[in-house]
């Protein structure tokens, strides 16, 4: 079984393609970091994973199955800046949110809602910090505020989106702590990471992204200096011009209407 | 003296003002307050269009137009933002102002055709309550009703919506419509409150109380509740004041007390307020000149001087001299010191705190050196301020991290107790 599939994936941000025919299918338990430079669509990846934006051609699965059916199964961690900080919430309410099911909305949490949400909390290690309000923690509290959440949610895949970004060596170490025995119980944890030197190394699998995809598989095979090269060494000339001319010409990514037959 | 109208009329105003202070929370939140002025704007047309429709000032069909032409302006200012390269505030300022036109307009023609005075359209530009009548108030209550059962039905949505609307989104909620209803409704409460307070100052009506509330606490419910309280009181005195004379309006009056709130909230909010920063500021100064005070003591008594004055202190510390005999006087005061005649001396317990500055000093200074790698003569002064910061918990981290040191890099003795 595959935790996430993805067939060819077109995503165009503004008309910009930030993804080409992107084709890929992941394993299960393991962690899987996304890599790639600046703007070569790692995030925009997860987004459409996770339907967060109109696909342009292609589709995506879920542990074999449709999104719908498996939003229960996966968990999404946004990047920590996407969100206001000073918003009146305690690190318990929005861990609790994790527990929140869509449409129901005269459930109460029920204590057993409450226990995983404390759970979750002591798990990133943050029961002193509970009851204080988001504002007030470090980047790297705030960071781990939002794992706890998507634990407390219960899910068998987490999609991360830069979790390292703007944290202190030890909460990184932490972190990566963490991750290992989620993956050890089994779940999948795939997480999107903008630099090559540190933590890749504690990752099983990668997925080498510049726009199109470069490569995947287990991290042995494909960190090869070939690949480091096509993933890091700029843009293609060709590729990126026919981008901006995607752009500045408004064109179609995709024709529609006129297939082989 | 209160007639039955007049408080008829109070009622109404106390209610849109409380519950506009409740859905203004989630625009506020949302960073949305100049939708709420657009919006407000938006508004004057379908209110004159339901007139001219209808042929009458039911509240009911003036709401109608008013929701419908409303809820116009947020859809024309997602459109224009997204099918034009145009940013969202030219968008918003863009629609403020062609609808508030095409309302002014509406509102000629109105008074020009003879029935605009009748109608007292007019009022919707500034408000003026002592027009409502009874028929507008249950209108109002009514939608009132519906909004704060809202706020409680759909809570969570809300809540994730104004927060975190991507998660929602990956949660499975259907954020559009949970966007679409929240937005209908501070389209409803817009159309309601523009009887009290008029076109031009609706928006504030909707962000002054959230933004007041935010500064008093943590919670969103809380922030709620506090926040329909501050509209209430200013609905009630706005509309009182503006009773007070002939013909004046009450959406100034109502911003006005709102504004006094505001204002309250600045000086006297806990955490952020200015007296509360001016009272640390100065507890903080406080402590930093007693244990400093309790520190040279200490070092005094190092080289043998177990008793000071003022003046003999003053030859070995630089320091203020009316700040040092208030510090001196704080520090008897807690039994750090005794005072014989002008002769201060170290109690048993003054002793153990005038140690544990010494030793923070001292901790700080060595890890400093081992861990951060200073040079000697560079880690004094950031010692001298870290000395009074250092509580118990990273102290206890510090000693254990050093492996309980027994001199500092000065070759001095870190002392314990």
């Amino acid at each position: 079984m595959n935790s996430i599939e993805v067939h060819n994936l077109t995503v165009a941000y503004n008309q910009l393609p930030v993804l080409w025919d992107v084709d890929f299918e992941l394993p299960k338990g393991q962690i899987i970091g996304i890599v790639g430079p600046n703007g070569s669509g790692k995030s925009t990846l997860l987004k459409a994973i996770m339907g967060l934006f109109p696909l342009s051609s292609g589709y995506v699965k879920v542990l074999d199955s449709s999104l719908e059916q498996m939003r229960s199964s996966i968990a999404y961690v946004p990047q920590r800046e996407t969100v206001d900080w000073n918003f009146p919430a305690s690190v318990k309410d929005v861990v609790e949110m994790g527990r929140y099911q869509p449409g129901k909305l005269f459930r109460k949490l029920s204590n057993v809602d409450k226990q995983l949400a404390v759970e979750a909390i002591e798990k990133v290690k943050l029961t002193p910090f509970m009851d204080r309000q988001i504002g007030q923690l470090s980047g790297g509290q705030q960071q781990r505020v939002f794992i706890a959440r998507a634990l407390a949610q219960g899910a068998e895949v987490y999609l991360m989106d830069e979790p390292f970004i703007g944290v202190d060596v030890a909460t990184e170490k932490a972190i990566m702590d963490l991750l290992q025995a989620m993956r050890d119980e089994g779940k999948t944890i795939i997480l999107v990471h903008h630099d090559l030197q540190s933590v890749t190394a504690n990752f099983d699998y990668l997925v080498m992204l510049n726009t199109r995809l470069v490569t995947h598989g287990p991290i042995q095979e494909v960190l090869t200096a070939e690949n480091l090269q096509s993933t890091y060494g700029g843009q293609l000339n060709l590729f990126s011009q026919l981008q901006q001319l995607i752009q500045t010409k408004d064109f179609p990514i995709r024709e529609k209407g006129f297939e082989d037959k | 003296m209160l007639s039955s109208t007049l408080i008829l009329v109070l009622i109404g105003l106390a209610v849109i003002s409380a519950v506009a202070g409740v859905v203004g929370c989630y625009a506020f939140l949302r960073k949305r307050a100049l939708v709420g002025d657009a919006v407000a704007h938006s508004v004057l047309p379908g209110v004159a269009v339901g007139f001219i429709l209808s042929g009458t000032k039911d509240p009911f069909y003036l709401l109608l137009g008013g929701l419908v032409f409303g809820y116009l302006a947020i859809l024309s200012i997602d459109v224009i933002h997204r099918k034009t390269k145009l940013s969202e505030d030219s968008a918003i300022g863009l629609v403020t102002t062609i609808y508030f036109a095409f309302g002014s307009v509406f509102l000629s023609v109105i008074s020009n055709s003879g029935n605009g005075d009748q109608a007292g359209l007019k009022d919707f530009l500034f408000g003026k309550a002592a027009t409502m009548t009874e028929m507008d108030v249950i209108v109002f209550l009514i939608a009132a009703i519906l909004v704060v059962i809202s706020v409680g039905v759909f809570y969570k949505p809300f809540l994730l919506l104004s927060f975190n609307k991507d998660f929602a989104n990956t949660q499975g909620w259907k954020v559009n419509f949970y966007e679409t209803l929240l937005s209908l409704m501070t389209v409803l409460i817009i159309a309601i409150g523009l009887q009290a307070v008029g076109v031009v100052l609706m928006s504030a009506l909707l962000i002054a109380p959230a933004a007041s509330s935010r500064y008093w606490t943590n919670s969103l419910r809380k922030m709620m509740a506090i926040s329909a309280v501050f509209g209430a009181m200013a609905g009630i005195g706005g509309g009182l004041l503006s009773l007070l004379g002939e013909d004046m309006p009450t959406g100034p009056w109502v911003i006005m007390i709102l504004f006094l709130f505001t204002l309250i909230t600045l000086l006297f909010a806990p955490e952020k307020g200015y007296f509360f920063i001016r009272r640390r500021n100065s507890n903080n100064l406080r402590k930093i000149n007693e244990e400093n005070v309790m520190k040279a003591l200490h070092q005094l008594n190092e080289i043998g001087i177990k008793e000071v004055t003022l003046s003999s202190f003053l030859d070995k510390r630089k320091m203020d001299t009316d700040q040092l005999q208030k510090t001196f006087n704080n520090v008897s005061d807690k039994d750090w010191v005794t005072k014989t005649n002008d002769v201060y001396a170290l109690t048993e317990r003054g002793a153990i705190e005038a140690k544990r500055i010494v030793r923070l000093h001292r901790l700080w200074e060595l890890y400093l050196t081992q861990r951060l790698n200073f040079k000697e003569d560079h880690i004094h002064g950031t010692a001298e301020t870290i000395e009074h910061l250092i509580t118990d918990e990273l102290e206890a981290q510090l000693v254990k991290e050093l492996d309980y040191p027994t001199e500092d890099p000065h070759n001095k003795e870190i002392p314990y107790n």
